[in-house]
C-alpha cells in the first residue's frame, strides 16, 4: 500500500554535471522500501505538509525516482540520485534543505534477492585471488551467492541500495559502474564503499577515461581483470540506458545466468491504475501483443521478459 | 437541518478551495447530507472516480478506499480482452496530459469474476463502463451485467477516442447514440448512462438523443482528441499518434458543455473534466451536474477525491444549506 509523506529535504547536493543527490526524511517509506522500488513525487516543494498541487503549476504530473538508499534506522530517510533531463528535474534541482516535497511510495516490485547463503556448497569454483578482503562473513567451506550489478549513468541509483542489501545479507557483490566522467560517479562510489560490509567490489568505466577503463560499462564484461571476477556469478542485476541493459541481458542469457533489469519510463498514476506505462512483453513471433505495467508489474523485470527499445529511453 | 452552522464562519469558503479539506475544521459539516441520485444510481456523496483512472478500485487503497467515494466507474471493459495500444501511451502537456491507452482490459467475464466480488465485498458502488464495436456487443455486455450481482449502473462508453471502433464513432452522431442507448435500455433494467464525447460540434444534440432513447443519466465529458510531436525525433509522441487530452487544461470546456446540456435536457449529469480542487467540483455542480467525476486529478493528488468530499461538506455547511443537492444547477442563468 503506497503512502504519501510531506518529506523534508535533509540534504541536496550537486554531485556532478547536472547530477543531484537528495536525502529526504520519509520514515514511513524508508521503513518498508526495498531495493528496486521507487517513489513518485512532485518536483515542486509544498509547504506545511499540505497538498497544494496548483492547476497552474507546471509540470502537472509526479516524477518517478528509484530509491537509491533507505535508512530505516536513524532518521528514516531515503536518498534519490537523479540527472537533470527536463523541466521536472530542473525544478527539483532548485529544492533546498528544509523544503518539503510531496512523496508517494514505495512503489513497484523491486529486485528479487537471491536465497541467503545458508546452504554450504562445494568449494570447487575458483575464487578471485586479488580480493582477500572480500567475504569476511563467509562461513568456512561455504560458497555464498555472488551477484553482479551493472549500472550505467544515473542507472546506478537503485543498484547502490541493492548492493547494500546484498552485502548486508552476506552476499558477494561485484559492481560494474559506467559514467561519462570520474566526477559523475564520486557520490555513488562513495556510498557503495560506505556500506561497511567490505564485500562490494567495484569496477568502473568512463567515456573520457578519467577513471577506470576508458569506454562503456559493458566493456567490463569482456575486459580483464573484471571478466575474471565474473566466473562464479550467480545472478546479474542491471539498470541504465536500454541499449546497455540489452547487452547485459544478452550476455546473461547466453550464459544461462538469471538476472533482472530495472526499466525507466514516464509515469502518470504510478500505482497501476492508468495503464499508461505499458511495455510490450516478449511473445512468440506473430502472437498478439501482451503488455506489462512498468509501475506495478515492474519496474524490475527478469531478463528475457520485456521487448527492449533499440534507442535510449528519453523520459525522465 | 442546519447542521454545523454554529461552527461555520467565513473560513468555510476556504474549505471548499484548493485542497484545504483535510484538517481544516474537521468538525464543520459533520452530518451534512451529501447524498445524490444519479438516475437511479444512489450515491452516498457526489464524487465518482472516472473510468480508466482508478483501475478496479484498489490501486489507491489506503489513500482512497473504494467504499469511501460516491461510486467508481471501473476501467472501460469490452466483451473480449483487449491488449491496448502501442506505447508510448501518455504524454504530459501544459496543464494536462494525453493518453492513448486503447481500452486495455481483460474482458467483461474476467472483470465480473476477478474484480467485481472484491468491490462488492467492500460495499463499493460500482458503475460498469462498457465499450463495443457494434450495438450487439453493447447489448450482450448489458445482459451479462444484468445477471452480475453488485452493479449499480452502466456507463456506456460512446466516446473513447483511442480505438478505431468501439467508442467514439457511436458518440459523434445523434442517431448512433440513440440506437445504442435504446438497445441497451431494452436489454437491462440497470440505470444506463452514456458518456458523451466533447469531440462534436453540438454536444446538446447527443444529450437529447440519449434522453429520447431513454438514458437515465448523462456522463460527460470524455477526453478531447489531441496530439503531441517530438521535434527531435520528428514523430508523434504517442504510439497511437492521437490521444485524449485530460486534466485542468480541459476544465473550462467541460464546464461549458455540462452547463449547455443541463439547460437542454432533463437528466441528471455526472460532470467532470480537469477537477483538481473541491471548488472545481462545486463549479460543475453549479453548472448542472448532480455528481462529479475525478480523473487525472487523482494522478496528481491521490487523495483528491477525499479532499473534494470534505470540501463539499464544508461548502454546504458553510452556506447553511440542507443538502449538497441544493447547489446543483445553482449557476444556471
Amino acid at each position: 500500500m503506497p503512502c504519501i509523506e510531506a518529506a523534508n529535504v535533509l540534504r541536496h547536493d550537486c554531485v556532478g554535471p547536472g547530477m543531484y543527490e537528495m536525502e529526504i526524511s520519509a520514515p514511513a517509506i524508508a521503513a518498508v522500501a526495498a531495493p528496486g522500488q521507487f517513489v513518485h513525487m512532485h518536483v515542486r516543494p509544498v509547504w506545511n505538509g499540505q497538498q497544494q498541487p496548483s492547476a497552474q503549476a507546471q509540470p502537472l504530473l509526479r516524477r518517478p525516482f528509484s530509491i537509491s538508499d533507505a535508512d530505516s534506522n536513524a532518521s528514516g530517510s531515503i536518498t534519490i540520485l537523479y540527472k537533470v533531463r527536463g523541466a521536472g528535474t530542473q525544478l527539483l534541482a532548485n529544492a533546498r534543505p528544509g523544503d518539503r516535497l510531496d512523496v508517494m511510495g514505495p512503489l513497484g516490485i523491486g529486485f528479487t534477492l537471491p536465497e541467503p547463503p545458508s546452504r554450504p556448497q562445494s568449494q570447487t569454483e575458483s575464487q578471485p585471488e586479488s580480493q582477500p578482503e572480500l567475504r569476511p562473513w563467509r562461513q568456512p567451506a561455504a560458497r555464498s551467492p555472488h551477484s553482479l550489478l551493472v549500472g550505467g549513468g544515473v542507472g546506478i541509483a537503485p543498484l547502490v541500495f541493492l548492493a547494500h542489501a546484498l552485502a548486508r545479507a552476506g552476499h558477494r557483490v561485484t559492481v560494474f559502474y559506467g559514467a561519462d566522467t570520474a566526477g559523475d560517479m564520486q557520490s555513488a562510489l562513495r556510498r557503495l564503499q560506505a556500506s561497511g560490509a567490505g564485500s562490494i567490489r567495484v569496477f568502473t568505466t568512463t567515456l573520457d577515461g578519467s577513471a577506470g577503463l576508458a569506454g562503456i560499462v559493458t566493456d567490463l564484461l569482456t575486459a580483464e581483470p573484471s571478466a575474471t571476477a565474473l566466473e562464479d556469478v550467480d545472478c546479474i542485476y542491471t539498470c541504465g540506458p536500454e541499449p546497455m541493459m540489452a547487452a547485459v541481458e544478452q550476455f546473461a542469457l547466453a550464459r544461462h545466468i538469471p538476472g533482472e533489469m530495472s526499466l525507466e519510463t514516464a509515469l502518470a498514476c504510478g500505482v497501476g491504475a492508468c495503464l499508461g506505462c505499458a511495455r510490450r512483453l516478449r511473445t512468440n513471433p506473430g502472437a498478439s501483443p501482451v503488455y506489462a505495467r512498468v509501475c506495478k508489474d515492474g519496474p524490475v523485470f527478469s531478463f528475457g521478459q520485456v521487448e527492449l527499445n533499440p534507442a535510449p529511453c528519453g523520459e525522465e | 437541518m442546519h447542521v454545523g452552522c454554529a461552527d461555520v464562519d467565513a473560513s468555510a469558503d476556504e474549505g471548499a478551495c484548493a485542497g484545504a479539506g483535510i484538517g481544516a475544521g474537521a468538525d464543520a459539516g459533520v452530518g451534512v447530507d451529501l447524498r445524490v441520485s444519479l438516475g437511479g444510481i444512489e450515491l452516498a456523496n457526489p464524487v465518482v472516480m472516472a473510468s480508466g483512472t482508478f483501475g478496479y478500485g484498489f490501486d489507491y487503497e489506503g489513500l482512497v478506499d473504494p467504499e469511501a467515494v460516491g461510486a467508481i466507474c471501473v476501467k472501460g471493459t469490452t466483451l473480449l480482452p483487449r491488449a491496448g495500444n502501442k506505447p508510448p501511451r501518455t504524454a504530459e502537456t501544459p496543464c494536462g496530459m494525453l493518453n492513448s491507452i486503447g481500452l486495455e482490459n481483460p474482458g467483461i467475464e474476467t472483470f465480473i469474476r476477478e474484480h467485481l466480488p472484491r468491490l462488492r465485498e467492500r460495499g463499493a458502488t460500482v458503475i460498469a463502463n462498457i465499450a463495443g464495436d457494434t450495438v450487439e456487443e453493447y447489448v450482450r455486455m448489458a445482459e451479462i451485467l444484468q445477471a452480475a450481482p453488485g452493479i449499480a449502473g452502466i456507463e456506456l462508453n460512446v466516446s473513447c477516442p483511442n480505438v478505431a471502433r468501439g467508442g467514439m464513432h457511436f458518440g459523434v452522431d445523434p442517431g448512433s447514440v440513440h440506437s445504442v442507448v435504446r438497445a441497451v435500455k431494452q436489454a437491462t433494467s440497470l440505470p444506463v448512462m452514456p458518456k458523451l464525447s466533447p469531440n462534436v460540434t453540438d454536444v446538446v444534440a447527443m444529450a437529447k438523443a440519449a434522453q429520447e432513447a431513454g438514458a437515465d443519466a448523462i456522463s460527460m465529458i470524455n477526453t478531447l482528441l489531441g496530439m503531441a510531436i517530438d521535434v527531435e525525433a520528428r514523430r508523434p509522441v504517442l504510439g497511437n499518434v492521437f490521444g485524449g487530452l485530460s486534466g485542468p487544461a480541459i476544465k473550462p470546456v467541460a464546464l461549458r458543455m455540462v452547463y449547455q446540456v443541463a439547460k437542454a435536457v432533463d437528466l441528471p449529469i455526472l460532470g467532470g473534466g480537469g477537477i483538481m480542487y473541491a471548488r472545481d467540483a462545486i463549479e460543475f455542480m453549479m453548472a448542472g451536474a448532480t455528481a462529479v467525476s475525478i480523473g487525472t486529478g487523482t494522478f496528481v493528488n491521490p487523495r483528491l477525491a477525499i479532499e473534494v468530499i470534505d470540501g463539499m461538506r464544508h461548502y454546504v455547511a458553510g452556506h447553511n444549506l440542507t443538502s449538497v443537492r441544493r447547489i446543483v444547477g445553482a449557476a444556471i442563468m
